[in-house]
């Protein structure tokens, strides 16, 4: 799945390495952000999400609630450190142990963190005791069985390294070793107690195991002979979904007076370890989920054909960009209803070429190519892999956007002033290392005035030095450029009114014709061959 | 509890979806006044469709040869099986008024539905026994052994025990254990205690170590508290149940849909025989090598709808893989392809065929391409449209099917038709198909002139013009549009085919539209 790409994070892995699992531990350990280059989490979302369909993407991998998680999304990384600290993570997380590892600590510690809460909310004091136990139990296990995996792996990135050494430290301690020697007690003695339990009408009875048959059973056996060949899909009734009421407390009740002791030491046990929970495992468990979360996406894509590298960065801003197979992410997600196929395409940018157009035909997938480099260079800055085969580039940040709006009414301006008070903010807010997306700008005027308009924009990106990706149906304004990278959008040869969704460095282009009737219903003497059984 | 009347293995599918092709096949070939005699229920209209899936198995095709014989000896019987299993199925309907979402529910539902069936099990046993002896078929004799056997009156009365005992009149009891999840868990259902109670048992009161308490009578979260942990205690026996409930209805449906189609097969062959028309059970033969032979064969169609026997027409030749019929219109071509992709299919399905000797070898399916008549929108457009039906007859088509083309390519002219027609042909057969070809393209026709395993036939023309609606050996006649011209411009009058007596002299049989054409 991450070819050479994977290497390429592994080394640089190797040569970030960090502190050892004996080492020094942050007071909060991170696995997203090495010592001294901590940034602040943004909570609101950057310019260019929305225009570049980013925000349908972190809709997919995050959940709603989770504004930690979002604010992660909404940080991109300034210094390429921070990247290669986070690649190397990610370089582990993508082998199948360290993987599996990971997924078994964030969902423990997220069940254990709601099993808490369940139980703090619940009126009836015996069940909700047995849930405290439970939830203890299961996170010393999850705890023991983390550290040991990690140990034993023995993780060569700094993120990881650092975390294994915070779970040693934990689980080493006096704290943690009593609680999980009292829980296995407490629990032993209570699982598995068995007893009647009968209802008749409205009453309910408990007691001792009556010396009965299971019935299930020779039920089954009696109705077999009923048996047809095809055995047909019966619908199954729903389990029902038993939640904590009265009348389970009430038997519960009945239960604790069948097997008084028992019940007694549970209560005694819980009530002195209320708050179990250490908070810097909680805040790892949070952070790791950012990758999990999005790998977990990635994989499914993968094995839908999508292909994901991590991204060689360079902190020039002005080196080169050499992206293979890249796609819009949020169509391979599915994220927005359209029927554009996924179609893999290259970005090559040599330093001196700092901007590139993109034309071709209409619903050829002009907008879709530039929301794909977008968007890979803001994934990109997050550390995480990209959907791409291989990827180069520099840092480029912050990505902003300029997508035509649909008029607003209560815009006292007109199109193209709103077009341009919109496009002045995003030029204040570009700088050197900025990446522009710009998509179809002043179409509200006539061609040749955005031709002269855009001559005059484009001078502005010059001298900021900033890289540039511009759809435009301005062929002119192409022409008239010759420094700039020209990208067309091709169409099938045999039928020029199909576009194939690829683009190539050419000229811009127009159309010719060609069509064989039969050949297109793949009825040609060879076509059949191949086809006919 | 299996039917086996339409295959010696497995039960029939059931209300099957049309597949790809199936729709071209019936309106191709004519067959829907055909099917719609064969519906046995106006609720069951698509059992005849099981004709268009033929089978390809001899031993199977004898095997519902022999039940077809058996049902139109005694169509009593089958008819009476029938009618049994849809009243055994009309029983089942009161159990539509429960929810079946919930296990309580779903048993109260099953319990109803296997109630209401056991009298209709009951019946159907006697049947089996009644009519056992007059069976022949193994298919129907293996159906009413098994009936007898499987359905003895004490099971029965065994199940309706159970059935009256899963109502729970001395209180549902399980056992249960103390889990991690702070609820009652692992709750298993305990038989009833064999032999008799006391008082004390009967009211759950008195045992040794028993704890109880009593839902207040007006607390209804209670009750469904209650009740939901009754739905977990029931969750297996209630699935246990409604599969035995789905078991038993989905047999009687399986019986009504195949002994359906027997009954109308008997209904297809009352109304042939009141027509007069003959028929046989043909040979189904398992050789590759294009064999096709018949006698007296027609169209069933045609008597079906008008109740008189129609031309019939021969077929022999020297295992032809492919069959090419040229001649006059309205001669009898169409027809005649007709009659042989439903003799076909009706042969793969196990029943008769409208023939005096039909035999044929096995075709894994069927294909037709017809021209469509209607619709004279752009030409560029209907070629577009008869292409496309081609290329999905491709993608279906596997090894020693059989492929019957009528006037394709018509909508564009002769020599691009032959072309295409040609290299699809060409391709089809070398790719172990068979061909069947009603054309009027003389120059696809000419191109399998010295071909071996062709056979070419021929609609004959009367010599006064008039058709007998036969079809005859004979091989392609060029049409003579340029004698015609020639005829017209230097005035020779012996070239024109009306002024000639002998069909089988050239030229002649030009179809008018053709000659317009030219």
């Amino acid at each position: 799945m991450y070819p050479a790409a994977v290497v390429v994070g592994a080394a640089e892995a190797e040569s970030n390495r960090g502190g050892s699992p004996s080492g020094p531990v942050r007071e909060r350990p991170s696995v997203l952000w090495p010592p001294g280059l901590e940034q602040v989490p943004s909570a609101a979302p950057g310019q260019c999400l929305s225009d570049l369909h980013l925000n349908d993407v972190i809709e997919a991998v995050t959940s709603r609630t989770d504004s930690f998680q979002r604010s992660v999304w909404y940080t991109p990384c300034t210094d390429v450190a921070v990247i290669d600290y986070r690649q190397a993570v990610v370089a582990e997380l993508l082998q199948p142990d360290f993987r599996r590892i990971a997924k078994a600590f964030v969902e423990g510690m997220a069940h254990a963190r709601q099993s808490v809460n369940a139980a703090n909310t619940l009126p009836y004091p015996l069940p909700a005791d047995l849930g405290r136990a439970e939830a203890i139990a299961r996170f010393v296990t999850m705890a023991s069985e983390t550290t040991e995996h990690l140990v034993g792996l023995d993780p060569q990135s700094a993120g990881l390294r650092e975390m294994t050494a915070s779970l040693v430290d934990y689980t080493r301690g006096q704290g943690f070793r009593d609680l999980a020697a009292g829980i296995a007690d407490v629990l032993n003695d209570l699982h598995g107690l068995e007893f009647e339990l009968g209802t008749q009408s409205g009453t309910v009875w408990v007691g001792p195991v009556p010396d009965r048959q299971r019935w299930v059973e020779a039920i089954r056996t009696t109705f077999d002979r009923f048996r047809t060949g095809a055995s047909p899909a019966v619908p199954k009734p729903q389990r029902p979904q038993r939640y904590m009421n009265h009348v389970e407390a009430n038997i519960l009740g009945l239960v604790a007076r069948l097997f008084p002791e028992q019940l007694d030491r549970l209560r005694a046990f819980v009530a002195t370890h209320a708050d179990f929970l250490p908070a810097p495992l909680e805040d790892l468990a949070q952070e790791l989920r950012f990758y999990l979360d999005y790998l977990g996406e990635a994989d499914r894509l993968d094995r839908e054909g999508v292909r994901f590298c991590l991204p060689r960065l360079q902190s020039e801003a002005a080196g080169p960009v050499r992206i293979v197979g890249m796609v819009d992410l949020a169509l391979a997600l599915g994220a927005k209803a359209t029927r554009e196929p996924l179609v893999p395409n290259d970005l090559v940018m040599s330093p001196s070429e700092r901007v590139a157009f993109i034309t071709g035909p209409n619903q050829g997938g002009k907008t879709t190519y530039a929301r794909a480099a977008g968007q890979l260079a803001y994934i990109a800055s997050l550390g995480l892999p990209v959907p791409a085969r291989s990827a180069s580039l520099p840092l480029l940040q912050p990505v902003l956007s300029h997508f035509p709006r649909p008029d607003d009414p209560e815009h006292e301006r007109g199109g193209l002033a709103d077009e341009m008070v919109r496009l002045q903010r995003v030029v204040q807010a570009a700088g050197a290392n900025s990446l522009l997306i710009l998509n179809e700008l002043f179409s509200a005027t006539s061609a040749e005035d955005a031709v002269g308009l855009s001559a005059l924009i484009l001078e502005r990106f010059d001298a900021l030095g900033c890289r540039v990706l511009w759809v435009t149906f301005l062929e002119e304004l192409v022409t008239s450029t010759p420094a700039a990278l020209s990208l067309v959008g091709q169409v099938d040869p045999a039928e020029p009114t199909r576009p194939t969704f690829t683009f190539r460095v050419q000229p811009p282009a127009n159309r010719s014709h060609a069509v064989a009737l039969a050949a297109r219903h793949g009825l040609s003497s060879d076509d059949l061959e191949a086809r006919l059984p | 509890m299996k039917v086996r009347l339409l295959h010696p293995d497995r039960d029939a599918e059931l209300h099957a979806p049309l597949s790809d092709g199936d729709e071209d096949l019936v309106a191709d070939l004519d067959l829907t006044a055909v099917l719609d005699v064969m519906i046995p229920d106006r609720q069951l209209s698509d059992i005849p469709r099981t004709v268009l899936r033929p089978l390809t198995d001899p031993r199977e095709i004898r095997w519902r040869q022999q039940v077809a014989a058996d049902a139109i000896a005694d169509p009593a019987a089958m008819r009476g099986l029938f009618d049994l299993a849809g009243r055994a199925l009309e029983s089942q309907r009161g159990s539509w008024m429960y929810s079946a979402r919930t296990a309580d529910s779903l048993l109260s539902s099953s319990l109803f539905a296997l109630n209401a069936v056991i009298p209709s099990m009951r019946e159907l046993a006697r049947v089996a026994r009644r009519q056992l002896p007059t069976a022949i078929s193994p298919g129907l004799t293996a159906l009413y052994e098994r009936l007898i056997e499987e359905l003895d009156a004490t099971y029965l009365d065994e199940v309706e025990a159970m059935l009256s005992q899963l109502r729970f009149p001395g209180g549902m009891v399980a056992q249960a254990v103390v889990t991690g999840t702070a609820m009652v868990g692992a709750l298993e259902l305990l038989a009833p205690r064999t032999g008799r109670r006391t008082w004390r048992e009967t009211l759950g009161l008195g045992v040794q170590g028993r704890f109880r308490f009593t839902i207040a009578e007006r607390d209804d979260a209670g009750a469904r508290a209650l009740s939901e942990l009754r739905d977990d205690a029931l969750f297996d026996v209630s699935t246990v149940l409604a599969e035995a409930a789905h078991h038993v209805k989905s047999f009687f449906r399986q019986l009504q849909w195949e002994t359906g189609f027997y009954v109308g097969c008997v209904q297809l062959q009352q109304r042939l025989d009141s027509a007069g028309v003959q028929r046989c059970w043909p040979e189904p033969l398992t050789s590759t090598d294009g064999i096709l032979e018949t006698t007296g064969l027609v169209n069933m169609s045609l008597p079906v709808r008008l109740g008189a026997p129609p031309v019939p027409n021969d077929i022999s030749g020297d295992a032809p893989r492919l069959v090419i019929v040229t001649g006059a219109n309205q001669g009898g071509k169409t027809t005649l392809l007709r009659s042989i992709g439903c003799a076909q299919l009706f042969m793969q399905s196990g029943l008769f065929v409208a023939a005096a000797t039909y035999r044929s070898e096995l075709a894994p399916a069927v294909h037709t391409h017809f021209r469509r008549a209607e619709e004279d929108s752009l030409r560029s457009g209907k070629l577009d449209e008869e292409l496309g039906r081609m290329s999905g007859i491709v993608d279906r088509c596997r090894s020693g099917d059989l492929v019957l083309m009528n006037e394709s390519f018509a909508s564009t002219d002769e020599i691009e038709g032959s072309y295409i027609g040609g290299e699809i042909i060409d391709a089809l057969l070398r790719h172990g198909m068979r061909v069947l070809v009603v054309t009027h393209f003389h120059a696809l026709a000419r191109h399998y002139l010295d071909r071996q395993g062709t056979l070419f036939l021929r609609a004959e023309r009367l010599p006064d013009g008039g058709r007998s609606f036969r079809v005859l050996p004979d091989t392609p006649q060029a049409t003579s549009h340029g004698l015609d011209v020639y005829a017209k411009v230097f005035g020779d009058q012996q070239s024109d085919g009306s002024a000639v007596g002998d069909a089988r002299t050239p030229p002649g049989e030009a179809d008018p539209a053709q000659r317009r054409r030219a």
